[in-house]
């Protein structure tokens, strides 16, 4: 071979660790193969996929919008009260003897039967959505979008509860879909507006339900003001817990935002509106001027909130706040301050242009060096398995024959390591410190699922040849890898070893 | 006329025939009478330690430190022991049920355990990544192929892949952490600043709860292979069970502290033991016409290494069990050419020399399938 060969195989070498970083620090894991594609110029790659970050993936095309499918499930609920509180009623027209008859607890049976049914399909619906889920972070072209997506989705994290806020969880993907992946390509302030306008979030901080006390509802009715969406903004949403916002502040925006609320909740007809979708309720909305943060508002209806919202997303607490978030989740958990102070300024100086701030994080030095780690929160484990040993090609090829792993292994696993997509314990959303992720009963439960999965997948993958295309290289990983007694061990060790719990 | 039948049957599909003339199933189910599993256990069982040749004067010279005393040893005749985590194997050489094959190996004369193990899969004379288990060509020649062999364990070993389809069963629970992969994680763990801590404590803890036995590294006793092997029973006792089945056990790579009459290899033989003993007993009159192979890829170095194990070496050990029907030839007796442990005759002056291939045993296992013989 002539010199300009050796020359082209020493730049690749270079760009190695760049090539490891981009793919699995900033992507979601590489795939075998993907560093060849990344290595020749991982700043590049990353930055290409900024340009379709508000693309939708193909495999959400049968999703159906929020507004749809919170008709329907908003509709089903509604029905299904309906026929509870009729089987109720029936239940007690016929009992003669409630001592002896079974009547009332057939009638109980049924009640319970049907609300059973109900709940059942919401978790399914859910369950087909976290699947797609999964499927398009297992096989994404673009995974530094796609974890930019879910950066933002827990940033504005909501969660299935129960009573009204069941139908969330019908409603999770879509909203990640329309209020969060679709103004990836604009401005924080716009991204702000979208997702405290959408049905999931309002339904999820209660804000659908928040009554101006001076409103016509609000005096008509007894119901009155419900701070969560006003405060959680404030806190987790804008300027962060320590961003200088009083309780009077906190006030004034749940104000300034009553009338906030989703069309076809409720039977009554000033609620109609278009079903599922945002809808404003002047009858509900808080009468005349706010004061916020040292900013007057003076009462045009929706348009007071939109401008609050506006100003708290350039507010400066706001891009620090956001500015700590990103560089916690891009270089480590206590990320360099003077990486925060520079995504702060980008921040500012664009006025929250997203895709500049996105642009800003691969230009971060402090990103790239491998000791700057984060340890992978077991969905980001289970994603980069999934990604490394090519899954969804392995369950492809599996489909007609008797398989190894069942198509949703991923999903339970989700579950056995309590971090199902959409549950977050707090609006916080889920933590991003290896303090919560790495505690010692956790990393044996990794160790002991990641090997149980080698051992079902081990003769069909080798390991050694598999490291290198997901991991650098390091001494002890690959004796131990070349020592291994069986190639199911082996492939045990490198899904179980300490360098794949971490992006770096 | 009855081989004619078979090809017959072979040619045009068994379980339709018989379905539609049910004199002919006579000639299917004399086969499946006939039982037959493989045991691989992988990492290279140290058969010196197993079925050590107490009578051979070079062997405390060699490996003191990792040898039973004499007067705890299961002999099995004047030159040859079982190891006492062997008991109810040595039951079964009593009621000439054993047969102990020794200086055993495949034409492999490599020290790689996945080379190795490829060429124990295959039945070839050199590891080849592409080409079919034994035991997958070997069900192609029974009837109703695809009824006829089953993976019992986490994954399809090479052995059973092929072209002829092969059921599976996989516990539903998850298989426990062997010890030996552990050991291996736990030196990667050492490593790393902020989670070694945290697996040594994971460890302990678990240690504390009790379920798992963290004393002095000798390693956490599990039951992996016994759940295995009553599971094999389940299916092979069926009427219309299968007539192959395949189990694994690993964590025989005993680099380190592999132990002498108790340790990390005497638990590994424990569980073979007790496994082995449930496949029996789960079988009931089923036993009479199964057999049992159980081999490993290749054994370990006669002397001890310097962390009071053994490396990777050359011969070691199979056995062969089964009932009065099970196609044994000489039950209750162990078959070796014995080469002798002087280091003149040893294999590249440090392993146990094999005297005799493994591949006879595969063979004899086709054939006892096939014919019923040995």
């Amino acid at each position: 071979m002539g010199n300009w060969y050796r020359s082209i195989e020493v730049a690749v070498i270079q760009d190695q660790q760049a090539g490891y970083t981009a793919g699995n620090k900033f992507g979601l894991g590489l795939q075998p193969g993907e560093l060849q594609q990344v290595g020749r110029d991982p700043r590049g790659w990353l930055q290409q996929q900024l340009t379709q970050i508000t693309r939708v993936p193909a495999a959400y095309k049968e999703l159906e919008a929020s507004g749809v499918l919170l008709k329907r499930a908003t509709e089903d609920l509604r029905e299904t009260r309906k026929a509870v509180q009729a089987a109720k009623k029936a239940g007690g027209a016929e009992v003669v003897q409630p001592e002896k008859s079974g009547a009332d607890s057939d009638t109980g049976n049924d009640a319970r039967k049907l609300l059973a049914g109900n709940e059942r399909s919401s978790q399914q619906e859910l369950r087909q959505q976290l699947s797609l889920r999964m499927q398009v972070a297992l096989t994404t072209q673009t995974p530094f979008a796609e974890r930019l997506v879910r950066f933002w989705s827990n940033h504005f994290s909501i969660a299935a509860g129960g009573g009204a806020k069941k139908v969330l969880g019908e409603i999770a993907v879509p909203y990640e879909n329309e209020a969060i992946r679709a103004h990836l390509g604009g401005r924080f302030a716009e991204l702000l507006v979208a997702v405290e306008q959408h049905p999931a979030m309002l339904i999820y901080l209660d804000n659908a339900s928040s009554i101006g006390p001076a409103s016509m509802a609000g005096q008509r009715r007894q119901r009155g003001l419900n701070e969560n969406l006003g405060r959680e903004i404030l806190e987790l949403h804008s300027l962060g817990v320590n961003g200088g916002y009083s309780q009077q502040d906190v006030t004034s925006l749940a104000k300034i935002i009553t009338g906030w609320t989703v069309g076809g909740l409720t039977d009554q007809r000033a609620l109609r509106g278009e079903p599922g979708r945002f809808l404003f309720v002047p009858l509900m909305h808080e009468p005349g001027t706010q004061h916020l943060l040292g900013n007057t508002y003076r009462d045009d209806d929706v348009k007071q909130g939109v401008r609050a919202l506006h100003d708290l997303a350039t507010h400066p607490a706001t891009a620090r706040h956001i500015a700590f978030k990103l560089a916690r989740h891009f270089i480590a958990d206590q990320p360099p301050p003077a990486a925060v102070d520079e995504l702060s300024a980008v921040f500012s100086k664009t006025g929250g242009d997203l895709p500049s701030v996105h642009a800003a994080l691969i230009k971060l030095e402090a990103a790239w060096q491998p000791e700057q780690r984060k340890l992978k929160t077991p969905e980001e484990l289970l994603i980069s398995l999934g990604r490394g040993l090519d899954i969804a090609k392995l369950m492809e090829a599996n489909q007609n024959r008797n398989s190894r792993i069942k198509n949703n292994f991923l999903l339970q696993a989700l579950q056995t390591f309590a971090q199902v997509p959409f549950t977050a314990p707090s609006p916080a959303g889920w933590p991003d410190v290896a303090d919560y992720w790495g505690g010692a009963d956790a990393l044996m439960k990794r160790i002991e699922w990641s090997t149980a999965l080698a051992q079902r997948l081990g003769n069909q993958i080798d390991a050694q040849k598999l490291y290198p295309q997901l991991l650098p290289e390091q001494a002890t990983l690959k004796q131990e890898l070349a020592r291994a007694e069986s190639p199911m061990q082996a492939l045990a060790l490198l899904v179980a070893s300490p360098q794949f719990q971490w992006r770096s | 006329m009855h081989t004619n039948r078979r090809h017959f049957l072979q040619g045009v599909g068994a379980s339709l025939l018989v379905s539609v003339l049910p004199g002919l199933s006579l000639a299917a189910s004399a086969v499946s009478n006939r039982r037959f599993v493989l045991v691989i256990l992988r990492g290279a069982m140290d058969g010196l330690a197993a079925v050590p040749p107490y009578g051979d004067r070079e062997l405390p010279t060699l490996r003191k430190p990792l040898l039973v005393p004499d007067e705890n040893l299961l002999k099995l005749d004047s030159f040859f022991a079982l190891h006492p985590a062997l008991p109810q194997l040595h039951q079964c050489f009593q009621r000439k049920e054993l047969e102990v094959f020794h200086a055993i190996a495949t034409p492999y004369r490599e020290r790689s355990h996945f080379d190795a193990q490829n060429v124990l899969e295959t039945g070839l004379d050199h590891p080849d990544p592409g080409a079919e288990g034994w035991l997958n060509r070997c069900a192609g020649k029974l009837p109703d192929a695809a009824h006829a062999a089953m993976a019992i364990g986490q994954s399809m070993p090479k052995v059973l892949q092929g072209s002829n389809s092969v059921g599976s069963w996989t516990p539903d629970a998850l298989p426990e952490l062997e010890d030996s992969t552990l050991q291996r994680l736990r030196r990667l763990y050492a490593e790393d600043a902020f989670l070694g801590s945290r697996l040594e404590q994971g460890l302990q803890a678990q240690a504390i709860a009790g379920d798992k036995d963290m004393s002095a590294g000798s390693g956490r006793r599990n039951n992996n292979f016994v759940v295995l092997a009553q599971a094999a029973a389940r299916f092979l006792a069926q009427d219309n069970g299968p007539g192959i089945a395949v189990l694994e056990a690993s964590g025989w790579d005993t680099h380190a502290n592999q132990g002498a009459t108790q340790g990390q290899l005497a638990q590994r033989l424990a569980e073979l033991d007790n496994g082995l003993a449930e496949l029996r007993s789960g079988l009931g009159a089923w036993w009479g016409t199964t057999q049992v192979l159980v081999v490993t890829e290749f054994g370990r170095t006669v002397a001890m290494n310097g962390t009071n194990g053994t490396d990777h070496g050359t011969a070691s050990v199979a056995f062969r069990l089964g009932g009065s029907k099970g196609g044994l030839q000489q039950g209750g007796s162990v078959i070796a050419k014995w080469p002798g442990l002087l280091s003149s005759n040893l294999q590249d002056g440090r392993d146990l020399r094999p005297t005799r291939d493994l591949r006879e045993l595969f063979a004899g296992a086709e054939n006892f399938l096939l014919k019923g013989g040995a």
